[in-house]
């Protein structure tokens, strides 16, 4: 079932005003919300390399299915490519050009993903989704991800 | 006394942590020699998240807690903030 559009506007500025804190913390920029389509950009800097990553977020249906979430190359601002996508020495960051994982929509085949065993309704409840429940969440994962050695292996190539 | 005595001594061993999380923040009480993994078991069991995520203790200062180290190993004090993290299984 669609969810109203101002109920996903509400969620997303509510779950937005929970990241300003780890945002001044760790210097990520958070763009404005385009409340049109509930989508926005954070752009985070790893702390290893300096690589610049943006990531997009589209938050429409949300939180009856889980945003889909992208990468934007910083310099052409071609989303979806592989060179916008950091690696990590998991598949977290997918060769396919996504995160693979449930609190991401395009993981799921019904967006093309590898996932035809998960449903967009009741993703939080998969048991792989763990504590990425929340756009925070999210962005920590990331965000320790291009910031810890031992998983970040630079820019996607 | 030695029962006042013996409480004292058993504070001693313990340490009270504050741990934040995106779901909010829990204050709990934990041995000193309680390992960090045990520290996220806990986590885990306390606000209901599964089994199946990638989940690291962080310091204040940013560190990350290895699992098999003690609390009193990373000289911890009562009221230390620990952040909760889950960096999300490869799937």
């Amino acid at each position: 079932m669609a969810v109203d559009k101002t109920v996903s506007l509400s969620i997303v500025k509510s779950e937005l005003d929970k990241c300003q804190g780890d945002a001044e913390k760790y210097g990520w920029e958070i763009s404005p919300l385009d409340e049109g389509v509930l989508s926005f950009k954070v752009k985070m800097i790893s702390p290893i390399d300096k690589e610049i990553f943006v990531v997009s977020f589209k938050c429409d249906n949300y939180r009856e299915w889980p945003p889909y979430i992208d990468f934007v190359d910083p310099v052409s601002g071609q989303e979806g490519v592989k060179n916008a996508y950091p690696l990590s020495s998991d598949g977290f960051f997918h060769q396919n050009i996504l995160i693979c994982h449930p609190c991401s929509r395009k993981a799921y085949a019904n967006f093309k993903g590898p996932h035809g065993d998960w449903d967009l309704p009741g993703w939080e409840n998969n048991a792989k989704t763990g504590a990425l429940k929340n756009i925070l969440a999210i962005l920590l994962a990331i965000y320790e991800r291009i910031s810890q050695p031992e998983i970040y292996k630079g820019r996607m190539k | 006394m030695n029962h006042d005595h013996g409480h004292e001594h058993g504070h001693d061993q313990e340490l009270t942590i504050v741990i934040e999380t995106t779901q909010g923040n829990w204050e709990e009480t934990f041995a000193k020699t309680a390992k960090v993994s045990e520290v996220i078991e806990a986590t885990k069991q306390h606000f209901g998240f599964s089994q199946e995520g990638n989940y690291q203790l962080k310091l204040a200062n940013g560190e990350t807690m290895r699992p098999e180290r003690t609390l009193v190993s990373y000289h911890l004090k009562d009221g230390d903030h620990l952040t909760f993290v889950d960096l999300g299984v490869a799937v």
